[in-house]
C-alpha cells in the first residue's frame, strides 16, 4: 500500500483533533479535570501522525519548503494549521504533565487546539476536494474527514478519560451516532455521484470501489456495530433495533464489563475508520489520459 | 446497512456491465506497479551534470534487420552517451526529408549499453567435448571462461568432428544466409560446412518474380514507382502492407502525401492496421492465407463486367502487348491453349467459376464488397496496387506474386505516372527506383564454401533430428541455384554453429528446433545477449556492437538497406564493452587455432576495408543517369587512416561525411531522378525484355512451375490458381461441407511489430514498456472463449503453446488472433508454455512451393489462462549473466 | 504573442512511439516515467471501426493545478510562460501528480522527486526543438506560439476531447488537429 503514510497521518491527526475537540468541550463542563491520559495521547497520536506525514514525502529533508505557499497551496496551509495544531497539543500535553498549576494556561490553549484543528480537518478535505482525482471530488469527503475525527476522538475521549467523562458519555455515544449517520448519508451520495460520473478516471474509481466492496463491508460493520456497542450500557432497550441479533449476544456477555465494551467499541470503530481511510486513497485515479 | 450494501453491489453490477472494455482495461492499468529497472547507466542527476559539459555528436549505427536504415546521432560527454539525436543536417520537407529514425533507434544506446550486454565468453556448466549433458542446453548454469579457453573449446571440437564425420556434419548458420558472417571466411577455408537457407520475409517473392519477368532493378520490390509520383494515384489498394510498423524512417510520410494530395485508400488485410486507421482506408477484411481467392475472384468480376465502351475495366492493349498467358490467343508455344488464365477464371474447363460467391466461402469477403474492389481497380483510375510480403509469407502462396501482377496488368497499372503495382517495402516502401548513392564494397575477396549441402528452413531440424533432407542447389533464396530439382540426401550434424543472426528464433517449428540443439554435441553461438540461438548453446562468444567499431556505412543498396536517396557513415561510439570481441576478431583467432593463416582469411584490416569501402561509393550526377565517386579523399585523410590508397574527387569531403553522418542526394520537382517502373518496358516490349524467358510478363510461366514441382515440397500450375493451403482456413474444420470446426479452429498471423526489429531490441525495456506485446484477439472471438482484456490467453497450436496477456479489438477479423513477432522465447520448463509469446512456437516445419516459411499460416485454439498470471515483459528481470 | 505549447496532428499520427522514445532518451527516464506518452484508442465496431493516437505530455497550463497546489513553489510558471519545475524545491509530496488532470507529473521513485516535460527548455533557450517534435517521423509534433500555431494549422484546432478533461479546468496550451473518430465518447483504449 503506497499510501500508508498519509493514512497513518490523517488517521492519527484526525483522531488527535478529535480527542482536543472533545477536551474542549468537556474541559467547559468540568473545569477542574485535567484529562490528562486523553491530551497527552492527543499529543502522541499527532506527533506520531505529523511524522509519519514525513514519511510520504520523496525528500522529508525539505519538508521545510512546504510552508512557503500558505496563500495559495491547501497543501501548504494544512501544514501550518497541522504544526500548529500539534504544536499547541504537545504544549498542552507538556504543562499537563510538567507544570499541572498552569491551569488557566491549560485551559485556555486546549479549545485554540480544537478550532485549529477543527479548520484543519477542513483544510485537509479541501486538498482532495481540489485534487483531479474524481473519486475525491465530492463534498462527502469533508464530512467522511469530520466524522472521522468525532467518531474516533469521542470514542478515545470515552475510553481514556474514564469515569470522568461522567454524564459526558451518553452525549458522546449520540455525537458518533450522528457523525457515524452522516458518514453513512455521505457515503451513499457519493456512490450515486462517482457511479454516475461518466469520466474514465471516475469509472475506475468506482470500479475499484466496488472491487472492494468487502473491505467496504467490514468499514461499515465495524463502524457501526462498534457505535452500537457505545449504547449498550446507556439504551440497553434499543439495542436490538440498532445493531440486530449478533450485537445482542455480544451484549448478553459483555454487559457488567463497561471498560471492555467500550474498549471494543473505541477499536472497531478506530478499525472501521482505517480501513475506510485505505479504501479512500486505494481507489484515487487521476485524469482521462494519465500518462502514468 | 446490509440494505445499503446490496443496493452499492447491485450499483456495481449493473456498472460493470454499462463499463465494458474500458473499465477493466484501465482498471488493469491501475492495479499494476511496475518496479523500476537499471538498464539506463546514468541516472537522471548524473546525465544532467554531464548535460551541463560541452559534448561531441558522434554519427551512430543503427544497422539492424528492420528494412530502414536512418541517422542516429549519439552525444557523448567524457566517454558517456548521454543522449541521442536525428537527422538535423538539413531543413526538412516532404520533397527533401530529413533521415529521421524510429523509437528503436531513439533507444538504441539502452541497447548497446545494457546491462544484459554478455561481458565474458562464457560456456555452459554441464557441456564438455562431446556434449555432455545435452538435455540441459537452455536450463543450465553459465560460467565464465576465458577468450582462449573458448576459442581452444571450439577450435578442438571442429576438429574432431571434421576428422571423425567430416564437413557436412557442420552446421553454420549466419542469420538468412550462412556465408554472410565472418565466420564463414574461416569455415570456407577449414574446409566448409553445411548451409541453411530461407525465404526469410519475402515468402513467395524469392523466386515467383524474377521467373514470372515481375521485377525491376535487380529486385522483385522495385516494380512500383518513386515517392513523387505516389501523389499522382486516385486510389491506393493495399494488400497486407503496414508500413506504419514495419517501414521505419519516412515511408508512411510518403504515402501520408498521397493522402494530403487526395488519394483514397483501400486495406485489404485480415487486421485493420495502423497504416489503414491512419489514412481512413476502406477495410476489406480477408482471412489469411486466402488472398489468392479474392485476387482470382477480382479477375472474374473485372472479366465479367468490363466493357469497352460502358464500363472500361481492362486494359486489353497492355495485356495483349505485355503478357503471355492470359487468354488462349496468347499462350507461349507447345502450351496446350487451354491452360490459359481466363478459361480457367471464367470455368470454361473446370466447370468452376471462381465466382465472388466462390471466393466470399473462403475468403471471407462478402462478395459484393469484392465486386465493389474490382471496380476500384478500373483501368481509367490512377491506381497503385501495392503489397507488403505478409502475405507471400503463406503456404502454397507460390502463385501469389504473379497473380497481382496479373491484376496489375489485367488493369494496366504498370509503366504509367500514378499507375504501379507490386510489393513495396522496408526503407523503400512506397519509394521506388534505383539507388542514387551507391554503397562501396571493402574490398576483401569472397571465400567459397567447398561444400555444397543446404537446408531449407522448413526441414532444417528434423534434418537435424532424423539425418535427412530434400536438397534443392546452393545458392540463397535470391539465386536460382537455390530452385533446381529436389534429391534427398542423408545427413549427421554434430556441430551447430550460430555466428549471427536468430534463426533458433525466427526459423519454422523452434519446439523441434530447441529438440534439434539439445542433440548435436556442440552449440556455438556469438552474440550480445543471452539471445534464443545462445540460451540455447554450449559456448556463447560475447560480441561488439557498431558502436564499439572503428566506424562503418548503412545505405546505398536497394535490397534491405535504406532509401534509395542517401548513404549513412557511422563512427566509433564507445570502446568494446567489458571482453566483447569484433566477430572479424574470432574469425581469425579461430582460424589461427585451426592452421589457417591469418592473411588467408583477412588479407587487410577493417581500416582497410573501411577505406575501400569509403573511396568507392558512387553518386549519382545531375542527369539522373551517369554516377561518380561520392567521397573527397585526401593524401592528409589517408595518412591518418594509415591506409593505401589514392585521393579523389567526390561530392563531399571525408571529414564532412563524417561529421554529418549521411549524404543526401537532394531531390525537388523536376529533378531527373524519378522513376516510373516498366516503363521503357511498357513503351516498347521488344526491345526492353524483362527477367523471364519470354522476357513479357507471364500469367503463364511453364517455368515455374515445372522449377516448383521439380523441387518437391508442393505442386502448382503454370497460371495462378487456386491451391488448398495446408493448414490454411479450410483446415480449421473438421467438416468443411457442414462448416463443423476442427481442434485448431482460429487463423493466427505474425505481424512485424514495433517493439523490436524481428527479434534485435526485444530486451530493450524501454521498448518493452511502449510496446507490451499482447495477442490481438477480436472482441466477439474473445468472449465466446471467456476472454476479456487484459486476460493471459493460453495459445495452442499442433506445435506448442504460449501464454499471451488478450488486447481485445474490433480491428481483427473475426476468426483470427494476431501473435506480433520475435518476441523471445522463454520456456517455463515445468509445464512446457513459452511465457514469452513466441510466434515460432506455434509454427512447424511444413515446406511448401519454392520453400516458402508459412509464418502467416497457422491454426490454433485460444483459451482463458487462469492457472498463472503473466507478468508483463517489462517487469521480467534483465538476463544478465555473469 | 500567444501562450507557447505544443501542436499535436492527430489525422497524421501512426502512433508509433517514437515521440515517447525521444523523450525517455532526453530525459533519462526510468521504467514508468514517461514525460511523454502515446495512447491508443479504437472506436466503432467490425467491420468498421476506427483507431487514433494521442500523444500527450504536459500541457503548460494557463491555469496549472500543479502549480496552484504546489506547497513549495518548486512548479512555477517560466518567462516564456511554460510551467517549470525547480528540482531543489520539489519535496517529493507528489501533490501535483494528483492535481494535474493530465497525468503529467510523475513521481520518481529514484530521486524522491517529481518530474515532469519541461517542454525541453534547456534545448529551447538554445534555439532548437524540444527532442519530442524533431523525433516525429509523421511531423505532427510541434512546439510554438499558440497563436501561430492555430493560424498555421487551423481552423478545426480543439484542446478538449472526451478523452481528454475538460479544458476549462486548467486551460492547457495545447492545440489538437483531431481525428473525426475522437469526438466519438464510445472509446476504448487499447494497450498496443
Amino acid at each position: 500500500m503506497k499510501e500508508i503514510a498519509l493514512v497513518l497521518f490523517t488517521i492519527c491527526i484526525q483522531a488527535s483533533i478529535g480527542i482536543m475537540v472533545f477536551a474542549a468541550v468537556a474541559k467547559l463542563l468540568n473545569k477542574e479535570s485535567s484529562f490528562k491520559s486523553a491530551i497527552i495521547t492527543a499529543a502522541g497520536l499527532a506527533i506520531v501522525g505529523l511524522l509519519a506525514s514525513f514519511m510520504h514525502l520523496g525528500r522529508p529533508l525539505s519538508a521545510i519548503n512546504a510552508l512557503s505557499q500558505f496563500g495559495s497551496s491547501w497543501l501548504s496551509l494544512e501544514i501550518w494549521f497541522t504544526s500548529a495544531f500539534t504544536g499547541l497539543t504537545a504544549l498542552v500535553a507538556l504543562l499537563i504533565y510538567v507544570k499541572p498549576s498552569t491551569k488557566s494556561a491549560i485551559n485556555a490553549l486546549i479549545p485554540i487546539a480544537a478550532v485549529i484543528g477543527l479548520a484543519n480537518v477542513f483544510v485537509m478535505a479541501s486538498i482532495y476536494n481540489f485534487t483531479s482525482v474524481p473519486a475525491w471530488q465530492h463534498s462527502s469527503i469533508f464530512m467522511e474527514f469530520y466524522a472521522a475525527a468525532i467518531s474516533m476522538g469521542a470514542v478515545l475521549f470515552i475510553v481514556l478519560s474514564g469515569k470522568k467523562v461522567g454524564n459526558m458519555r451518553r452525549t458522546l455515544a449520540f455525537t458518533i451516532g450522528v457523525a457515524v449517520i452522516l458518514q453513512v448519508v455521505a457515503m451513499e451520495l457519493y456512490y450515486i455521484q462517482l457511479g454516475a460520473n461518466e469520466s474514465l478516471a471516475a469509472q475506475t474509481s468506482f470500479t475499484l470501489l466496488n472491487n472492494m466492496s468487502t473491505a467496504m463491508a467490514l468499514k461499515w460493520l465495524l463502524i457501526l456495530f462498534g457505535s452500537g456497542l457505545l449504547f449498550l450500557p446507556t439504551m440497553k432497550a434499543k439495542t436490538n433495533v440498532l445493531v440486530g441479533q449478533a450485537a445482542t449476544e455480544v451484549a448478553a456477555t459483555t454487559e457488567e464489563t463497561l471498560s471492555t465494551t467500550t474498549y471494543i467499541a473505541a477499536a472497531l470503530i478506530i478499525i472501521g475508520q482505517i480501513i475506510g481511510r485505505y479504501i479512500f486513497y486505494a481507489i484515487s485515479i487521476t485524469g482521462t489520459i494519465g500518462l502514468s | 446497512m446490509a440494505n445499503l450494501l446490496d443496493k452499492a453491489r447491485e450499483m456495481m453490477i449493473s456498472r460493470r456491465k454499462f463499463l465494458g472494455l474500458s473499465a477493466t482495461a484501465a482498471t488493469g492499468a491501475a492495479l499494476l506497479t511496475l518496479p523500476g529497472c537499471g538498464l539506463s547507466k546514468l541516472d537522471a542527476n548524473e546525465a544532467t551534470a554531464l548535460a551541463n559539459k560541452e559534448g561531441t555528436w558522434i554519427s551512430a549505427a543503427c544497422w539492424h534487420n528492420c528494412g530502414g536504415r536512418c541517422l542516429n546521432k549519439a552525444l557523448v560527454v567524457d566517454g558517456v552517451v548521454i543522449r541521442q539525436k536525428t537527422d538535423d543536417t538539413h531543413e526538412d520537407s516532404p520533397d527533401y526529408p530529413q533521415q529521421r529514425g524510429c523509437l528503436r533507434g531513439r533507444a538504441q544506446r539502452q541497447q548497446v549499453f545494457g546491462a544484459d550486454r554478455l561481458k565474458y565468453p562464457m560456456k555452459r556448466k554441464h557441456w564438455q567435448p562431446g556434449g555432455g549433458d545435452k538435455s540441459l542446453r537452455g536450463k543450465d548454469e553459465w560460467e565464465r571462461i576465458s577468450w582462449d579457453e573458448a576459442l581452444t573449446y571450439i577450435a578442438d571440437e571442429l576438429k574432431r568432428v571434421k576428422k571423425d564425420y567430416g564437413n557436412r556434419s557442420i552446421l553454420h548458420i549466419g542469420g538468412w544466409n550462412s556465408q554472410i558472417t565472418e565466420m564463414s571466411r574461416t569455415l570456407g577455408l577449414y574446409g566448409g560446412y553445411t548451409e541453411y537457407w530461407n525465404t526469410n520475409s519475402f515468402g513467395s517473392w524469392s523466386m515467383t518474380p524474377k521467373t514470372v519477368g515481375f521485377w525491376q532493378l535487380g529486385v522483385w520490390d522495385q516494380t512500383v514507382n518513386d515517392r513523387y509520383d505516389l501523389r499522382n494515384c486516385d486510389t491506393i489498394i493495399m494488400l497486407s502492407m503496414n508500413p506504419a510498423w514495419s517501414a521505419m524512417g519516412s515511408s508512411s510520410w510518403h504515402y501520408w502525401q498521397a493522402k494530403k494530395a487526395g488519394a483514397k485508400f483501400i486495406g485489404i488485410d485480415p487486421y485493420y492496421n495502423s497504416t489503414y486507421s491512419s489514412f481512413g482506408a476502406e477495410w476489406v477484411p480477408i482471412r489469411p492465407s486466402t488472398d489468392t481467392v479474392l485476387l482470382l475472384a477480382l479477375a472474374y468480376v473485372l472479366l465479367t463486367q468490363d466493357h469497352p465502351v460502358l464500363n472500361p475495366l481492362i486494359d486489353w492493349e497492355f495485356l495483349n502487348k505485355c503478357t503471355i498467358g492470359f487468354d488462349a490467343d496468347h499462350m507461349p508455344e507447345g502450351e496446350d491453349p487451354k491452360g490459359n488464365f481466363k478459361d480457367y477464371i471464367l470455368g470454361t474447363y473446370d466447370g468452376l467459376p471462381k465466382t465472388p460467391e466462390w471466393a466470399s466461402e473462403i475468403c471471407g469477403v462478402d462478395k459484393v464488397q469484392i465486386e465493389q474492389l474490382a471496380l476500384e481497380f478500373g483501368k481509367n483510375k490512377k491506381v497503385a496496387f501495392l503489397c507488403g510480403m505478409a502475405s507471400a509469407r503463406t503456404r502454397n502462396a507460390d502463385n501469389l506474386p504473379q497473380l497481382i501482377m496479373t491484376i496489375g496488368a489485367m488493369t494496366g497499372h504498370m509503366g504509367k505516372s500514378g499507375h504501379m503495382t507490386g510489393s513495396t517495402m522496408h526503407a523503400t516502401s512506397g519509394n521506388g527506383g534505383p539507388a542514387l548513392v551507391n554503397a562501396g564494397s571493402n574490398g576483401l575477396p569472397g571465400i567459397a564454401n567447398p561444400i555444397d549441402d543446404t537446408i531449407n528452413a522448413n526441414q532444417i531440424w528434423d534434418a537435424v533430428l532424423d539425418g535427412k533432407y530434400n536438397f534443392t542447389g546452393k545458392g540463397s533464396f535470391v539465386s536460382a541455384d537455390q530452385y533446381q530439382p529436389g534429391k534427398m540426401r542423408d545427413i549427421d550434424i554434430h556441430i551447430i554453429y550460430h555466428s549471427g543472426g536468430a534463426i533458433l528464433q525466427t526459423s519454422d517449428g523452434m519446439t523441434k528446433g530447441i529438440e534439434a540443439h539439445r542433440k548435436v554435441d556442440l552449440v556455438v553461438s556469438h552474440s550480445q545477449f543471452l539471445t534464443t540461438n545462445s540460451k540455447y548453446a554450449d559456448i556463447v562468444l560475447p560480441v561488439t556492437t557498431e558502436w564499439e567499431k572503428f566506424g562503418g556505412f548503412l545505405g546505398g543498396t536497394l535490397v534491405h538497406s535504406g532509401n534509395r536517396e542517401m548513404i549513412l557513415m557511422y563512427s566509433q561510439i564507445t570502446e568494446p564493452l567489458y571482453e566483447a570481441k569484433s566477430d572479424q576478431w574470432i574469425a581469425m583467432e579461430i582460424a589461427k587455432k585451426l592452421g589457417i593463416k591469418e592473411k588467408e582469411v583477412y588479407p587487410f584490416g577493417e581500416k582497410q576495408q573501411f577505406f575501400n569501402a569509403l573511396s568507392s561509393i558512387t553518386v549519382v550526377n545531375e542527369d539522373g543517369e551517369t554516377y561518380g565517386p561520392l567521397v573527397t579523399i585526401t593524401q592528409e585523410d589517408i595518412d591518418k587512416l594509415g591506409v593505401t590508397g589514392k585521393p579523389q574527387t567526390g561530392k563531399i569531403t571525408y571529414s564532412e561525411f563524417k561529421e554529418k553522418g549521411v549524404y543526401q542526394v537532394k531531390r525537388y520537382q523536376g529533378d531527373n531522378y524519378g522513376y516510373i517502373a516498366f516503363k521503357d518496358f511498357v513503351q516498347d516490349p521488344e526491345n526492353n525484355k524483362l527477367s523471364s524467358e519470354s522476357g513479357k510478363l507471364e500469367i503463364y510461366s511453364k517455368k515455374l512451375a515445372d522449377t516448383i514441382n521439380n523441387m518437391g515440397f508442393s505442386k502448382i500450375k503454370p497460371i495462378p490458381s487456386y491451391i488448398k493451403v495446408v493448414g490454411g482456413y479450410e483446415d480449421t474444420f473438421k467438416d468443411w461441407g457442414n462448416k463443423v470446426k476442427d481442434e485448431y479452429p482460429y487463423q493466427v498471423i505474425t505481424p512485424h511489430y514495433l517493439r523490436r526489429s524481428h527479434t534485435v531490441f526485444d530486451n530493450v525495456k524501454w521498448l518493452q514498456e511502449a510496446w507490451v506485446n499482447p495477442v490481438y484477439l477480436n472482441t466477439k472471438d474473445a468472449a465466446d472463449n471467456g476472454i476479456a482484456e487484459g486476460d493471459t490467453v493460453l495459445i495452442t497450436s499442433a506445435y506448442g503453446k504460449i501464454l499471451r496477456k488478450a488486447c481485445l479489438t474490433e480491428c481483427m477479423r473475426p476468426g483470427v488472433i494476431a501473435l506480433p513477432h520475435g518476441a523471445w522465447v522463454d520456456i517455463d520448463e515445468k509445464t512446457g508454455v513459452d511465457t514469452g509469446g513466441a510466434d515460432n512456437i506455434l509454427s512447424g516445419q511444413v515446406p511448401t512451393g519454392q520453400g516458402v516459411s508459412g509464418f502467416n499460416t497457422g491454426i490454433v485454439k485460444i483459451e482463458k489462462h487462469i492457472q498463472t498470471k503473466l507478468i508483463p515483459d517489462v517487469e521480467k528481470p534483465a538476463r544478465i549473466i555473469l | 504573442m500567444g501562450k507557447l505549447g505544443f501542436y499535436f496532428d492527430m489525422e497524421a499520427c501512426i502512433g508509433c512511439r517514437t515521440c515517447q522514445m525521444a523523450c525517455k532518451d532526453k530525459n533519462n527516464s526510468d521504467i514508468n516515467v514517461l514525460f511523454r506518452r502515446v495512447k491508443s484508442f479504437e472506436t466503432g465496431v467490425y467491420p468498421k471501426p476506427d483507431a487514433y493516437n494521442y500523444s500527450g505530455s504536459c500541457n503548460h497550463c494557463s491555469e496549472a493545478k500543479c502549480v496552484q497546489g504546489c506547497p513549495t513553489g518548486a512548479m512555477h510558471y517560466a518567462e516564456d510562460g511554460t510551467v517549470q519545475q525547480n528540482k531543489d524545491k520539489c519535496i517529493g509530496c507528489q501533490y501535483c501528480v494528483w492535481n494535474c488532470p493530465y497525468g503529467a507529473p510523475q513521481y520518481i521513485e529514484k530521486s524522491g522527486v517529481v518530474g515532469k516535460c519541461d517542454s525541453c527548455k534547456d534545448l529551447r533557450d538554445n534555439g532548437e526543438n524540444p527532442a519530442c517534435v524533431n523525433a516525429c517521423i509523421m511531423r505532427i509534433l510541434h512546439f510554438g506560439d499558440l497563436d501561430e500555431l492555430k493560424q498555421k494549422y487551423g481552423p478545426n484546432l480543439v484542446n478538449e476531447l472526451p478523452i481528454l478533461p475538460i479544458a476549462s479546468v486548467t486551460q492547457p496550451s495545447l492545440v489538437v488537429k483531431p481525428k473525426s473518430c475522437s469526438s466519438d465518447r464510445n472509446y476504448r483504449e487499447k494497450e498496443v
